[in-house]
């Protein structure tokens, strides 16, 4: 009797294993890498948040047939160590078809060579650092919602060298693997444009560090008429604030790292005359009115995090995705080389744009945009033709 | 002659320098009573920040005398918020464990450090992001020629050399400083000598904590905004100073932040690309100090807590 109770217990327990794999089995999930905790989480938390939207829309709508995804939100805290983690726990995980990864450029350059490894398609948000991309590696997996920083910095510099006309610019960066390499290109394409002579020099500061003053009082002295800062955003409004403070009123120029309403939000007026190049638009602009819808969707979900600069490509890759997973189901099984194949020739129709990946899993849609900080909201001033050839005006 | 920008320097040292200071005193008063080296101390500081922050939201005073008494509100309930905080780690996460290595209490301090600042990204609201920090001080600022300094600074640098006259004072002058010092001595036979030892620990926790929430405050006041992670960076700092001037020495705690502070100072005014270099060498004195002096630059401490 008591034998018999055992096996009808082991029995149940391992009847109860098998419909619990069976059931995990029929669903799909997309694993987010990215720093949802940790310094960047404002970012993170917005891309992420903006990403499971897109999913849980495409889930609500039956889009999708019978196939549910599900997102698993893995939080990277800006750390490279848990995001290679994270890659491998994901690449490991069959019910994962894709990824969605890094912000940062460090974690994006760690990274790219595992879910390679592991045939794991992956879509790289932010990442600005070309050497997470192809054809700096090979790894075929690796795809990107935006332009890298060897196209983003070539515009900042033209408007820097050929626009503004800066003659004297001293460079900051904060010691990054993402902010080293903006100022190494934004020194390359300003000095291909003027020559050597427009770079007063260059220092790197450090993350987390908060009093600039004791720099920017020696930079007074060389009388710089315009400060490129590759590096974050809590460093960047603290540079510009003790920057005003110490009467250094010249233009403050960033990138990706710092573009955010939250960046006005803590400068405050000190804000004004900032100036970034950023690979996004004003919500208004997108094609189709899809910037404002997504905007009305984002508030309606009740996130308790803004979607921040981030938000609206996370969106977009999550749209990618619920599409390459939708062309594949119709097409046979639902595998990652399925969907790797839609990633690599399917157009997609999405909040920045209709685009497909190039051969180097570059979006053929780039918008970069010059923007300064006035009145207190960032104002669009130039943006990317659509060959992105050239900056055009943008009428005010 | 000083030149305006050397004289805009020796501003900026005397800043920093009061900064690292008034975080500094916390880990010696800790150091001083149990030996502990605090890291979580740095989260107490964060926490006086965002306790100032709820204030400032709270009060929305427009009239400048009104944003004094904003500023008062500010410092008074951080202090008490950060003192109370303070206690309650020590009752609850140290007192358990005081009794055991010492590696087994600075782990205790780490683990409580990670606690209390994803609690703060997780609970408070938009805790993820940088939050601006209210201040009515923003906008006054003396120029004396080409040499600026706010009024902020002004109350930073005089407040980190009030806290330490009055810590001084404490230590030596009152019943509390005197059992503290005893503790520090011998433990076990200050409490044979009747000295309530759970209670002046709790109560220097309560102090080192407080002074924490007053540093909060002022780096809320002087740079204008606050995350929850800004802890980490001011622990390592106000750790340092503590040990060039000497860990249990409040007089060390100042002259450490404030050589600190010189010492950073004069790399990036005079060293080409020395804000690479600025946080190598810094910690390249406080290996050298550790190897060669760990009793900091005051060997024979003239006013310990410990």
């Amino acid at each position: 009797m008591r034998h018999s109770k055992s096996f009808a217990f082991v029995a149940a327990a391992a009847l109860s294993l098998c419909v619990t794999t069976q059931a995990r089995s029929a669903e799909y999930s997309l694993a987010v890498n990215l720093p949802l905790t940790g310094p960047w989480a404002n970012y993170g938390q917005g891309m992420y948040n903006s990403f499971k939207l897109a999913i849980d829309q495409a889930n609500a709508s039956g889009k999708l047939g019978k196939i549910k995804l599900e997102v698993i939100a893995g939080d990277n805290a800006g750390n490279t160590a848990q995001a290679v983690n994270l890659t491998t726990q994901a690449g490991s995980d069959p019910s994962v078809l894709g990824a969605f990864c890094c912000w940062a450029s460090e974690i994006g350059i760690a990274t790219h060579g595992i879910y390679q490894r592991y045939g794991l398609p992956v879509i790289l948000g932010g990442s600005n650092d070309h050497r997470s991309s192809r054809p700096f590696h090979q790894d075929a997996v690796v795809f990107r919602n935006s332009p890298y920083d060897l196209i983003n910095m070539k515009f900042a510099a033209i408007y820097a060298a050929d626009v503004a006309k800066f003659k004297r610019i001293y460079l900051i960066d904060d010691n990054s693997a993402f902010g080293r390499t903006q100022v190494d290109e934004f020194r390359k394409f300003a000095e291909e444009k003027t020559g050597s002579g427009i770079i007063l020099g260059r220092e790197s500061i450090a993350q987390g560090e908060k009093d600039f003053t004791p720099l920017l009082t020696r930079l007074e002295g060389l009388d710089p008429d315009m400060i490129y800062f590759g590096g974050r955003i809590i460093e960047a409004s603290l540079m510009r604030q003790q920057m005003v403070r110490l009467g250094l009123n010249v233009p403050l120029m960033t990138s990706g790292g710092t573009f955010s309403d939250t960046y006005i939000k803590i400068t405050g007026d000190a804000a004004n005359g900032t100036l970034a190049s950023f690979w996004g638009l004003p919500m208004a602009d997108y094609p189709h009115g899809r910037g404002l819808v997504f905007e009305q969707a984002y508030a309606a979900a009740k996130f308790n995090n803004p979607y921040e600069a981030f938000g609206p490509m996370a969106y977009a890759t999550g749209e990618v995705y619920v599409q390459a997973i939708e062309a594949a189901a119709k097409a046979g099984p639902v595998t990652r080389a399925a969907v790797l194949e839609e990633l690599n020739t399917r157009e997609f129709n999405t909040l920045i744009g209709d685009f497909h990946f190039d051969k180097n899993g570059m979006p053929s849609v780039i918008h970069i945009a010059i923007y300064v900080v006035r009145d207190g909201k960032w104002q669009i001033l130039y943006q990317t033709d659509p060959d992105a050839t050239k900056l055009v005006k943008v009428a005010q | 002659m000083l030149s305006e920008n050397w004289a805009q320097q020796i501003v900026n040292v005397a800043t920093i320098g009061g900064m690292y200071t008034l975080v500094a005193v916390g880990f010696t008063i800790f150091f001083g009573v149990l030996g502990l080296i605090n890291f979580a101390h740095g989260e107490v500081f964060m926490l006086g920040a965002f306790a100032a922050l709820v204030v400032a939201r709270t009060l929305d005073f427009t009239s400048t005398a009104g944003g004094v008494a904003m500023i008062a509100a500010m410092f008074v309930f951080a202090t008490l918020f950060c003192g109370v905080v303070g206690a309650a780690i020590e009752r609850v996460a140290f007192k358990p464990v005081r009794r055991a290595p010492m590696l087994v209490m600075l782990i205790t301090s780490l683990g409580v450090s990670f606690i209390l600042r994803e609690a703060v990204r997780e609970f408070f609201p938009d805790g993820a992001n940088p939050l601006a920090f209210p201040s009515p001080f923003q906008s006054a600022e003396i120029r004396l020629r080409g040499v600026v300094i706010s009024d902020t600074q002004i109350l930073l640098i005089a407040a980190s050399v009030l806290i330490v006259i009055g810590l001084y004072y404490l230590v030596e002058r009152t019943w509390i400083g005197r059992s503290m010092r005893a503790i520090a001595e011998d433990r076990d036979a200050a409490r044979m000598m009747g000295v309530d030892v759970d209670r002046v620990i709790l109560a220097a926790f309560f102090i080192g904590s407080a002074l924490g929430g007053v540093a909060g405050v002022m780096n809320g006041l002087y740079y204008l905004s606050i995350r929850f992670d800004m802890g980490w960076v001011m622990a390592i700092k106000g750790f340092t100073a503590a040990v060039i001037g000497g860990l249990g020495n409040i007089y060390g705690a100042a002259a450490g932040g404030y050589l600190l502070a010189l010492l950073e100072v004069l790399i990036v005014a005079l060293v080409p690309e020395g804000s690479e270099y600025k946080d190598v060498l810094v910690f390249l004195v406080l290996i050298l100090m550790l190897v060669f002096r760990p009793s900091g630059i005051f060997r024979q401490a003239p006013q310990k807590v410990g």
